[in-house]
């Protein structure tokens, strides 16, 4: 399951979305049951024109 | 039955508190935001979409806002927090603060399948400042 389909699901606890210097938006999802991070890094979350840039698992 | 009262027989009902119930009934969700340096108007969003088959309930939102630069530390730092589902034209809360807020909800903010929640938090201060937030509620 990708990060975005995490997000689409609502499969996480925890959500912080934060602003970054190049425009896009670095989304982070945990879970109480998971001690991973799952991040991605996304231009116009949730509009028509969204792009997810790139996603990250740690 | 036939008097209308539920029948329990042979079921087993358990009393808890609603907090409780929220943990186990429910998946319990938090949105944060933060950003280091904002100026006059500027601000921070978070946003989601509830899932289909979901019901978001959101029980407490907080805000908190603080002068990026030592010398602005004493100033007062007044800041617009506001929570909109399903779209970003139907208000659910509007609050405001100096140096932040926290507002628990007696009666929760419901976002229904498909409903999108935005929480903004704006800076009115008249020099840059740091922006976090935090909402909290349940999924069921």
């Amino acid at each position: 399951m990708t990060v975005r389909e995490m997000l689409r699901d609502g499969d996480f606890n925890v959500m912080d979305q934060e602003e970054q210097p190049d425009g896009t938006l670095k989304v982070t999802l945990s879970k109480h049951s998971d001690p991973k991070t799952y991040k991605m890094w996304v231009r116009d979350l949730y509009q028509e024109s969204e792009v997810v840039m790139r996603e990250e698992i740690t | 039955m036939s008097s209308g009262a539920p029948d329990y027989s042979g079921k087993k009902v358990d009393v808890i508190l609603r907090a409780e119930w929220e943990v186990v009934g429910g998946k319990d969700k938090v949105f944060t935001g933060a950003a280091g340096s904002k100026a006059f108007g500027e601000y921070i969003r978070v946003s989601y979409t509830v899932p289909v088959g979901k019901t978001l309930y959101i029980n407490t939102a907080t805000a908190v806002i603080v002068a990026s630069a030592a010398a602005d530390g004493d100033l007062e730092q007044h800041c617009y927090l506001e929570v909109t589902a399903p779209d970003t034209a139907t208000f659910h809360l509007r609050a405001g603060g100096n140096g932040g807020v926290v507002i628990p909800l007696t009666q929760p903010i419901k976002v229904t399948a498909g409903g999108l929640l935005t929480i903004d938090l704006v800076s009115y201060a008249n020099h840059n400042v740091g922006l976090a937030l935090s909402v909290r509620g349940y999924e069921i």
